[in-house]
């Protein structure tokens, strides 16, 4: 009996054709996941990470000896890390009292002075008017210039007839 | 049982006609499921590893250059140095360096101390993490030029101070000064951090306050 192929002929060669290209293309990925897998496996055994790991736990250990070096370098670190603020802020008095004391002029005599970061008191006593006049003039001056004060005040004037003297006190602000 | 016989004799029937087919999609479906969940994941950890690996090195950079700062430090000038650092700014309220750096300001520049009073607050170990004060009165016997020579004085003494008053009444003066402390906070160290080398200014304040 012989067989009849009723499947025209174009037919049968297109499906052989898309037979042989899965065929092809099934084997070629069946390749290719395989050698990706093999290259990503190899080059994972390769890899220095669990060496690097131990060198990295070998070094810590070396640096713990030296724990009470490293301890104090820290609080170093840190004690100069706050005294250099605190060394920049200082309001140093008597730099101002220095100034204060150069503008009271021959004649003029401090009986009290009270000083602080802001304020400064001054109490004087003079017998001469002129001698407080000029003292006065060397006040308002430094303001004006904005030398150590910002503002004066003439807080009291007292007029001292026996013995013919003068009393009176400054406020003023510091320049911080 | 009739309706199963059926079944597989279609499912046999499918399989024979298609069988050139079959085999070859399964293949193609089987690699495409191995990329997705066995390729992919497997380059996302090489690539991790890779990124750990890159950083595993640059923390044993710094751990070799930690150590070789460390192995140069010379002790006993480190000793030194911290030493004057904690006396310079205590851990904690240092009545005895304050009182003696009172009595040795009193001593170099020859001005009579009287009464000095403080403020205590708490005697035991602050939370406080700033710098912080304690304030003392001193009375000075004289006027404000030995104030101003006791203060200067003061102000090249350990531990840092600062002066807050200065009141002149009559023939005594008194003065509040304020001397610096601030607690340690103990920290883990991580050394994997970088440990920098003091600058130039942190050499210079060392050596500004080893000569006071």
């Amino acid at each position: 009996m012989h067989e009849i192929n009723l499947l025209s002929h174009k037919r049968e060669t297109r499906s052989k054709r898309v037979v042989t290209i899965l065929r092809v293309t099934s084997i070629a990925s069946l390749v290719i996941v395989f050698l990706s897998s093999l290259i990503l496996f190899l080059v994972q055994l390769q890899s220095p990470l669990g060496s690097l790991q131990k060198e990295e736990e070998s070094l810590l250990l070396r640096l713990e000896q030296s724990k009470e070096k490293i301890e104090k370098f820290i609080v170093m670190q840190d004690r100069l890390k706050n005294i250099s603020p605190i060394l920049k802020k200082r309001s140093l008095l008597y730099e101002s009292i220095d100034f204060i004391t150069r503008q009271i002029s021959p004649g003029v005599s401090m009986t009290t002075f009270s000083i602080s970061k802001d304020i400064l008191n001054v109490g004087l006593y003079s017998q001469s008017v002129l001698a407080a006049n000029t003292f006065f003039n060397k006040i308002q001056e430094s303001v004006e210039k904005k030398q150590v004060l910002t503002k004066a005040t003439l807080d009291n004037f007292v007029v001292d007839k026996e013995k013919s003297a003068y009393i009176f006190s400054i406020k003023a602000d510091l320049i911080r | 049982m009739e309706a199963s016989n059926a079944l597989f004799k279609q499912l046999r029937k499918i399989y024979a006609k298609y069988k050139e087919y079959i085999v070859p999609a399964f293949v193609l479906v089987a690699c495409l499921l191995l990329v997705i969940f066995v390729i992919i994941p497997q380059t996302r950890n090489l690539i991790e590893t890779k990124e750990k690996e890159e950083e595993t090195k640059a923390r044993i950079r710094r751990l070799k250059e930690n150590i070789n700062f460390i192995s140069s430090i010379d002790e006993k000038i480190q000793d030194k140095e911290f030493q004057l650092l904690l006396r310079a700014l205590p851990i904690e309220k240092d009545y005895v360096g304050i009182i003696t750096a009172i009595v040795s300001a009193s001593q170099q520049t020859g001005v009579g101390i009287g009464d000095f009073s403080f403020q205590i607050g708490s005697l035991s170990s602050d939370t406080i993490q700033e710098a912080t004060t304690i304030s003392f009165t001193v009375t000075l016997h004289g006027g404000i030029d030995e104030a101003k020579r006791f203060l200067r004085e003061l102000e090249n003494t350990l531990p840092i101070s600062d002066s807050e008053t200065i009141k002149f009444e009559s023939l005594s003066t008194s003065v509040a000064v304020s001397f610096h402390y601030k607690p340690f906070i103990p920290q883990i160290i991580d050394y994997r951090t970088k440990l920098e080398p003091f600058s130039k200014q942190d050499r210079e304040l060392i050596s500004t306050i080893s000569a006071w």
